[in-house]
């Protein structure tokens, strides 16, 4: 026992299993000795030949951009040079016809890409750019959370404001195809774009204004992807804004966003409306197959049990998904539009409200 | 087809009686079961007796057409057991000084009536005993790859946390793979875990483990035996492809009350058999680990310096009773219950002190099994018996998931609860009748039928959250799913010579879900040639066919695991086995010889397709699957001792095993998981003096089969809010790795007292850590060097143990 608890201790164990299974005390403490590891390096014997792989989101109307780099082995210590190919040749096809690169996408158009090299061979994919569906219709509410003013001399406005955004967006789902889709959102301020794709990048000035974080959880479309064994850890859509029409095909759905956290902080010595002039913009993207099922491996590798049981032995290891013929890389396509909430009038009132 | 049943149905209703008086047969020191065998096979007669006054009961004679008599004399001198012989009935009894006026409770063999003495005022009795039918030696029987483990064997076999176990035990037969380091669960001859029928005195149990899989269902203390059929397929079993094992609880009434009470580092158990009156007897067992109270101190420890209280309970159970009562008239009713269950219990509960938040998080998962049945066991003449049963098995499995939070802001207060269940269960009930005819002496003829109600509940889910005084159902499904199987089955075990013994029969099944009724033919054969004694040459071909299936998207035994009735498109998973043997004994040494050869051909084999995590969830599973073929083909070399004070077995297993998937590996034919191509086990009991045995099991295997991914391809940078750039692993060959040679040896000392006994146990005694996976990690010197890095999972873990008899 004392030769357990000592590997115990000195086990490098760090996966996302043991993580997930703080939250499960019972488990860790029955399971941990079991399953606390010992790791030794290893170098494996066996032969590998590097593959073309090739990345592309195709969004129609905007020029499409290739990347193309190789397969390389895991060990090779990261660089970009250890992944560049030199002697690439892309070729984009639209619907049977060779096009050149500034072409411009249509919805709907079948578009193929083709890589040649004579190092590392030829890798092809395919992907037909989905038709964008609008959205019937919008509407919202916002809450706040907490608001605090201060009437100071010579400042017209100060507030400090956190509130909440819910919105309703009826999805209505043409019958007869499997159709994905994914919710995408970002926030500006007078016009300019002050977050989305993971980033922040607030501007000096009067106003720092940050929309919050959308809460997939709160839409239970966004957790159909999850399967028993995630379901009863507790394990929660997390980040994951994809769906399918797999419960509605052919019908409306009314998809159900929550933004929470948001924050608007102004401090200005004169009144300006235009300070108030924040948006939340909403992406609806019909995507295509391939994006979607991206996104789910992305997930599954993040948050999934899935990745967890096979780093330790304890299920079949997840290859990455790709839809390229050499099994590397994702050609993906969407179509998306938008959808503007405005929270002028919003902060206007509480702004006002809270002065009286 | 047509033909196969003409000549099943032949071999079922000929009978030619040929009884002979002398007898040649040379045996030394051999188990007195073993040489009844040689003794019915020349004589047609039937011994009768009482199943516990054979232990350890081992007899020499050397007799060359001598008299049936005079060999029963030579044999059973100085061993404190009687005989009388009438009709065509050996009875036997412990040799006792006085008349006993009480009803006999010993039990026969199974096929004649134990026959009370002419001196007893009550009326003749017939009482009809289950027995192995693999009681006789491999030279003996005509069946391939089949095995009974005894109680003691199993006890004998050193294993993890000193637990010894019934899936562990066999495990070591050659041919055989464990799951998995320190598992339970089996891979037969190349086939997948649940392709393993395994039952409790023939009623089938779906899940057959505890903790994860690192211990089984059957609590070793109440086990009579079991019979394991590897190659060779009795035609009464059918429903899985690769193995079926018989656990099977003692039958007889005992004279007096005994028991063992036992407590081990991880469970404690208690098990009592005794009388009720004459003529009722019983058999109590219960297992309980001890987890939840060794975690007692360490949640306290836990739980004393912070914020956030932690709950942890884990435990699991299995509780055994069973009641047999003999009629006046012989007949025998039985009635037995079966309940094992894991309860794994944790969570959290806090008031964190600087925020105006308190959260209460509740998880729970119960599962196991429920087991009921009733019957009786008839005779209605010398040569025809039968048994009724009724029974319920019952899976289930049950996930709650709860978290309550309380948010205080200014003045308001909201109130969270996120809650979700989620159950699987699955519920059959049987009914069946199991028929065992002697038309002559050289024939036994099995018939029987059984009916199944199957009611399949793969999954319910049932989540929903309140905020506020708002409620949202997230998510309400519940699929469930109602199938009906009927079976006849009839095999008829000849001997047609005094060299060749004949074993053929067929099961066939109709299964019905949906209205969709799907069938199943599966003929089986055994064909035995016994050139001179202690020689035996045999083949066999079998045909099974399996209904359901098991959908896990893991390696440990899970309650999220689903068993799944075969529907849609896909059709029943089949498997045709053909097997060869040689078998050689050696009575002078106590040593018995085998080899055996087997190819097998699995069809319809259904199993996730790639990437199925990537399509629509376990709902709709089918969508998920995809079915395709395999093989598996091997020779299987063991030596085995059963007598004296070093006894145990080393074997030898050549084996390859395949799969082809059409939606699986692009298609291309790849390596199974347990395509372990060479592996050894050895097993060693010595009995030091009276008081001490050491019992040593090494094994060793080629490492199993693992899909190692080498290369990685950039991520792409899609612009998505959870990009986190890196790399992803490139598909590779399924299985295209195999792992270092896998080797470890296990310990068990046993120190007799005058109450009971000591058991220390070590497994994994000289600390070899047997790479079970191989992860992508970094160097630990340089953190951001990416390097492959082995997995090892067990050390050398002692146990010990006391178990006090009564």
């Amino acid at each position: 026992m004392a030769i357990l608890i000592t590997m115990t201790m000195n086990s490098k164990y760090n996966s996302g299993l043991l993580r997930r299974l703080t939250g499960l005390p019972a488990v860790a403490a029955v399971l941990v000795p079991v399953m606390t590891s010992c790791y030794t390096d290893f170098v494996p014997d066996i032969d590998v030949s590097p593959v073309l792989c090739v990345n592309s989101m195709i969004t129609a109307g905007e020029p499409i951009t290739v990347s193309v780099s190789r397969s390389r082995l895991y060990t090779d210590t990261f660089s970009d040079a250890g992944s560049k190919v030199d002697d690439a040749v892309v070729t984009i096809y639209a619907n049977g016809s060779a096009v050149e690169a500034s072409y411009l996408p249509a919805e709907g158009d079948r578009i193929r890409i083709l890589v040649e090299s004579r190092t590392y061979g030829t890798a092809v994919a395919e992907v037909t750019v989905p038709v964008c569906l609008p959205a019937e219709k919008l509407q919202w509410c916002a809450a706040p959370n907490s608001v605090w003013t201060q009437t100071l001399p010579g400042w017209e406005m100060v507030a400090q404001i956190t509130f909440d955004v819910n919105a309703e967006l009826t999805v209505a789902d043409p019958a007869g195809t499997e159709n994905f889709y994914k919710v995408d959102f970002y926030g500006t301020l007078d016009g300019e774009v002050v977050s989305g794709g993971g980033w922040f990048d607030q501007p000096e000035g009067p106003v720092y204004f940050y929309p919050g974080s959308l809460d997939c959880d709160y839409e239970p479309i966004f957790s159909e992807h999850i399967d028993l064994l995630e379901s009863v850890s507790g394990t929660t859509a997390y980040g994951f804004s994809f769906f399918t029409d797999r419960t509605f095909q052919g019908g409306s759905y009314p998809l159900h966003l929550r933004f929470t956290d948001m924050t608007y902080n102004v401090s200005s010595m004169d009144y300006d409306e235009s300070l108030l002039d924040c948006e939340i913009v909403i992406e609806l993207s019909s995507i295509s197959q391939s994006y979607y099922k991206w996104g789910l491996y992305d997930w599954q590798i993040d948050n999934g049990l899935l990745g967890d049981m096979s780093e330790i032995g304890f299920g079949d290891p997840l290859p990455g998904y790709s839809n390229v013929s050499t099994g590397a890389g994702i050609v993906a396509a969407r179509s998306s539009r938008s959808y503007r909430i405005s929270l002028r009038d919003f902060l206007r009132e509480v702004v006002s409200g809270q002065d009286q | 087809m047509k033909k196969l049943l003409i000549v099943i149905i032949m071999m079922v209703g000929c009978s030619i009686a040929t009884v002979a008086r002398n007898v040649t047969v040379a045996a030394v020191n051999r188990p007195a079961a073993s040489v009844f065998r040689t003794l019915i096979v020349q004589t047609g007669m039937n011994f009768v007796y009482s199943s516990d006054i054979l232990e350890g009961v081992y007899v020499t004679v050397n007799a060359r057409n001598q008299p049936l008599e005079k060999v029963l004399d030579e044999m059973f001198r100085d061993t404190g057991i009687e005989y009388r012989v009438k009709g065509s009935d050996v009875i036997l009894r412990r040799r006792r000084r006085k008349p006993v006026k009480k009803t006999p409770k010993a039990v026969s063999s199974g096929v004649v009536p134990r026959r009370r003495p002419a001196q007893s005022p009550m009326p003749e009795l017939e009482e009809v005993v289950v027995v192995s039918r693999l009681e006789s030696p491999a030279t003996e029987s005509v069946e391939v790859g089949a095995k009974k483990l005894t109680a003691d064997e199993i006890n004998s076999t050193p294993t993890l946390f000193g637990e010894a176990d019934v899936l562990k035990a066999v495990s070591m037969q050659p041919g055989v793979a464990s799951a998995g380091e320190g598992m339970a669960a089996m891979h037969v001859h190349g086939g997948n875990s649940d392709e393993n029928l395994c039952m409790l005195d023939n009623v089938p149990l779906y899940q057959v483990n505890h903790f994860a899989g690192f211990f089984s269902s059957f609590n070793p203390d109440v086990i009579r035996y079991i019979d394991f059929f590897k190659s060779s397929v009795p035609a009464k079993y059918d429903g899985r492809l690769s193995s079926f094992l018989d656990v099977r609880l003692p039958d007889n009434i005992p004279d007096s009350v005994r028991g063992t009470a036992k407590l081990g580092l991880t469970s404690g158990g208690l098990a009592i058999t005794g009388p009720i009156g004459s003529r009722t007897g019983y058999v109590v067992g219960l297992r309980r680990s001890w987890a939840d109270l060794l975690m007692l101190p360490l949640v306290a420890i836990a739980n004393s310096s912070q914020d956030e209280k932690i709950r942890a309970h884990y435990s699991f159970m299995d509780l055994n009773a069973k009641v047999i009562h003999r009629l006046p008239t012989g007949t025998k009713l039985f009635f037995s219950v079966y309940f094992g269950n894991d309860l794994l219990k944790s969570g959290s509960k806090g008031v964190y002190s600087g925020t105006w938040h308190s959260e209460d998080e509740k998880i729970g998962f119960h599962w196991g099994n429920f087991v009921a049945q009733a019957g009786l066991s008839h005779r209605f003449s010398p040569n025809l018996t039968a048994e009724f049963t009724a029974a319920h098995t019952r899976f289930f499995s049950r996930m709650s998931y709860s978290d309550r939070n309380v948010y205080i802001n200014n003045d308001d207060t909201l109130q969270t609860h996120e809650q979700s269940l989620t159950r699987n269960s699955i519920n059959d009930w049987i009914f069946r009748g199991d028929a065992h005819w002697r038309p002559a002496d050289w024939s036994n003829v099995r018939f029987g039928t059984s009916y199944t109600r199957h009611s399949f509940l793969p999954q319910s889910v049932r989540r929903e959250s309140t905020i506020g005084s708002d409620r949202y159902l997230d998510r309400d499904s519940t699929s469930r799913y109602g199938a009906d199987e009927f079976s006849v089955y009839g095999e008829n075990d000849m001997s047609v010579s005094d060299k060749i013994r004949l074993n053929g029969g067929v099961h066939l099944t109709l299964f019905n879900i949906g209205g969709k009724i799907r069938t199943g033919v599966s003929p089986r054969l055994s064909f035995s040639y016994h050139p001179e004694e202690n020689w035996a040459f045999k083949c066999a071909y079998s045909h099974t066919t399996q209904f359901v299936h098991l959908l896990s998207q893991s390696y440990l035994s899970l309650p999220t695991d689903q068993w799944i009735p075969v529907m849609g498109d896909f059709r029943p998973q089949t498997a045709d086995k053909v097997a060869v043997g040689v078998y050689r004994q050696f009575p002078q040494l106590g040593l018995s010889v085998s080899v055996e050869a087997y190819w097998k051909w699995m069809h319809n084999l259904i199993d996730y397709c790639d990437e199925y995590y990537l399509l629509p969830t376990s709902e709709n599973w089918n969508a998920r699957l995809t079915s395709g073929r395999g093989s598996a083909k091997g020779i299987d070399v063991k030596a085995e001792r059963t007598f004296g004070r070093v006894t145990g077995h080393v074997s030898y297993s050549l084996a390859w095993a395949d799969r082809t998937f059409a939606e699986k590996n692009g298609g291309v034919t790849y390596p199974a998981r347990f395509d372990n191509r060479h592996t050894i086990n050895i097993l060693v009991n010595w009995k030091i003096s009276d008081k001490v045995g050491l019992n040593a099991a090494w094994t060793g295997h080629s490492g199993s089969r693992f899909t190692l991914m080498p290369q990685v391809w950039d991520a792409p940078d899609f612009g998505d809010n959870n990009y986190y750039g890196g790399d992803v692993a490139l598909r590779a060959p399924l299985n295209n790795y195999r792992l270092p040679f896998y080797h470890r040896l296990d310990l068990s000392l046993t120190v007799r007292n005058s109450r009971g006994y000591w058991t220390f146990g070590l497994y994994n005694a000289y600390n070899h850590l047997n790479t079970v996976s191989i992860r992508r990690g970094n160097k630990k010197a340089y953190p951001y060097d990416p390097v492959f890095q082995k997995v090892a999972v067990l050390p050398m873990i002692p146990s010990v143990s006391y178990t006090w008899q009564f």
